[in-house]
């Protein structure tokens, strides 16, 4: 039982030192790319996607 | 003095001449494996036997006393008794207590009093330094201190003789091998009948065997000088030995025989029963195998005086030995209920003891105490069934199903992993904190209220909002180095207000890559009852998994209250925060497992006291008390 749990213990500080290292955050987001074809062809230019119905996924 | 060897006649080496002193009774064989002119060496110093003397115990029992010549000029005895070996030279001692004074439990200086009793001589053969009065009668005391020391106190004469030395073995005297070959040819050839139902009487230490109880018709027969005398036949009905008798095992590396086997039993609440099987080394002397509950445990002797026990005479809370503290667990009569087999003592049923157990898992320490006579520590350690199955061949012994009195918990402690686990974690965390040093990428206010173009501070407005109490502002480029979390802390002086910022860093240029977020910032206060009473906050903060290296923008799409103008939000974006939260997880989850099998410990530790007539902090359980003691010739409280 020692044994597993030190096991476990160090899989929890692996995990923990990998997720701080590569500064992941554990709750859900929303992160999408915006085509560069509708970065592109907005009618008003620069930033106009953002207007055509692409709100960062919210 | 000295006794002849051919016709036994005894004769003393007075100042002026050769006195005889009449004849000796013959020597009753004890099998031991000294003899006289047997040469040794202890202590570095060589020594030679010249003598030896018989003597009976009270009990019954008869024991040897050699007496040996040393090179250095010191005359010594060796004695032997049930397996065991003692070296002891006369010794001055001022102040020894007088017989009637001296009693089992007492101390003088580092020995603890352990036997009282009543010695007879039988006989002699030799040299011997004092004059041997076949059916003579002593009393003695012996006596035991830490580090195997041992002692006598013979009271044989006006003025009492201390004996002063040491337990020692065969090997530690330098006897080996031809010696103990004779006491073994003894233990082979022995083959004896009882005298009820002629059934076989395998002894198996025919040396040391005071007492066999046939296993047959339970005949008990008492070995007297050297003969067997058949007493009477025991009507009585008990379990059969699991090991049965003769059986021969291996443990801890040395051969052990079956000698003996009895069930004994408490009387608390109910009568609890346990078993004991009496096993027999020639080397190593007798040792014990006791099964209670299915749990067994293997015993050996230990000398009083190793054990720091503050009460011998009776019971006390804890006792230390070997380094470790053991705490009482048992203090009740034992009594004898069922006995087969041979004994070194002369065993019968309804002989009680005053039996204390203390307990230190996976060890046991048991204290039995005989009336006002003798103390008897020994200790013990858990045995797995799978062990004993292997080591004497045995197959299906049953396994328990309650946690034993030495039962060590299997689940191991946790507390030290936890430990190194703790001091790694904050290591780590350290390390993290150090190395992913935080940096501010932005801090800007933004003025929701003003539909302008934007300034060069807080970036471009879009005018394009149709919505009154809602616009969208876009920051001026900023930098991420990338590989590291991000940090977006809001704050708006709202009061009793709302403020909600939806924001999305993108990534417009290069690779498209947008991260929404949100801020929804609202702060109420009032008064209720005259109590005062907040809710919300003027800052809220959000966390974001690290953005790839680039140059990114952010837009923020403010909404606020329709009733109040939009306050300014000030907005700082950090990248590379210590997350204290993954931190608190990372301890939550290495200390919940730790406190989970930490439970179960105590789980395991309550049901190991359920079972004991005390408290682990050694107070009397109720209901527990020893519904024997009362009866108990045995019983001095």
């Amino acid at each position: 039982m020692r044994k597993l749990y030190t096991l476990f213990g160090l899989l929890v500080l692996l995990g923990y030192g990998y997720v701080d290292w590569r500064g992941i955050e554990l709750t859900p987001s929303h992160r999408r790319f915006v085509p560069q074809g509708l970065r592109s062809a907005g009618h008003s230019g620069y930033r106009s996607f953002w207007y055509s119905g692409f709100h960062g996924g919210k | 003095m000295v006794v002849c060897d051919y016709c036994r006649t005894v004769v003393a080496r007075g100042d002026r001449a050769v006195e005889d002193l009449g004849k000796v009774a013959a020597l009753i064989d004890t099998g031991s494996p000294l003899r006289r002119d047997l040469p040794g060496r202890y202590g570095g110093v060589g020594f030679r036997i010249v003598g030896r003397t018989q003597m009976r115990h009270q009990a019954g029992g008869v024991w040897d006393e050699w007496y040996a010549a040393f090179d250095d000029g010191r005359w010594g005895w060796l004695a032997e008794a049930a397996g065991k070996f003692y070296v002891t030279f006369s010794t001055a001692a001022a102040s020894l207590p007088p017989f009637d004074v001296i009693s089992v439990g007492g101390r003088l200086g580092d020995l603890v009093v352990t036997e009282v009793g009543t010695a007879s001589v039988i006989s002699g053969e030799g040299e011997i330094p004092w004059r041997v009065e076949p059916g003579s009668a002593y009393d003695y005391a012996d006596l035991s201190g830490p580090q195997g020391k041992f002692a006598t106190i013979d009271y044989s004469e006006a003025q009492p003789l201390f004996f002063g030395g040491r337990e020692t073995t065969l090997r530690e005297l330098g006897i080996v091998g031809e010696p103990l070959q004779g006491r073994t040819q003894k233990i082979k050839t022995e083959r004896l009948t009882c005298s009820n139902c002629g059934g076989p009487l395998n002894l198996v230490a025919p040396d040391q065997a005071q007492r066999i109880i046939c296993p047959n018709c339970g005949g008990v027969h008492d070995i007297e000088e050297g003969n067997l005398k058949y007493l009477e036949a025991l009507k009585q009905k008990g379990p059969a030995p699991r090991i049965p008798l003769g059986s021969k095992g291996m443990i801890e590396g040395d051969e052990y025989v079956v000698a003996g086997f009895m069930q004994r039993s408490v009387n608390l609440d109910q009568r609890y029963f346990w078993t004991e099987y009496l096993l027999f080394n020639p080397q190593k002397g007798y040792r014990w195998l006791v099964e209670s509950d299915h749990h067994w445990s293997w015993v050996w002797p230990v000398n009083a005086g190793d054990i720091q026990d503050a009460d011998p005479r009776g019971s006390v809370r804890t006792v230390q030995y070997d380094g470790r503290t053991y705490r009482i667990f048992g203090d009740a009569t034992a009594r004898v209920e069922y006995v087969l087999g041979e004994f070194y003592w002369r065993v019968e049923r309804g002989e009680k003891v005053r039996a204390i157990d203390y307990t230190a898992p996976p060890f046991g320490l048991s204290k039995e105490i005989t009336g006002d006579t003798e103390i008897n520590y020994s200790h013990g350690r858990y045995m797995k069934a799978e062990e004993l199955e292997k080591a004497f061949n045995v197959k299906g012994l049953p396994r328990p199903s309650t946690i034993g009195m030495m039962q060590p918990y299997t689940g191991g402690s946790p507390f030290r992993s936890w430990l190194v686990l703790m001091a790694l974690l904050l290591v780590l965390a350290i390390f993290l904190a150090v190395t992913r040093s935080r940096h501010e990428v932005l801090d800007s206010t933004f003025d929701f209220s003003i539909p302008q173009a934007a300034t060069s501070t807080s970036g471009d407005w879009d005018t394009s909002s149709k919505s009154e109490n809602s616009r969208v502002i876009f920051t001026t480029p900023f930098t991420l180095k990338g590989g590291r979390n991000l940090e977006i802390v809001g704050t708006a002086n709202v009061q009793n207000s709302w403020m909600y910022v939806a924001g999305d860093i993108g990534d417009e240029t290069s690779s498209g890559l947008l991260q929404p977020f949100d801020l929804p910032i609202e702060y109420y206060e009032g008064y209720d009852s005259g109590e005062h009473w907040t809710e919300g906050s003027r800052t809220q903060r959000v966390f974001l998994s690290a953005m790839p290296a680039g140059t990114y923008t952010m837009r923020l799409e403010g909404q606020w209250d329709a009733k109040s103008s939009p306050a300014p939000v000030h907005l700082v974006v950090r990248e590379g925060v210590f997350r204290w939260s993954h931190f608190i997880w990372a301890f939550i989850l290495i200390t919940l497992p730790a406190l989970w099998i930490g439970m179960k410990r105590i789980a395991f530790e309550n049901s190991r006291w359920q079972e004991s007539q005390f408290t682990p902090m050694g107070t009397v359980r109720e209901g527990s008390s020893d519904s024997d003691s009362d009866d108990s010739s045995n019983d001095e409280e």
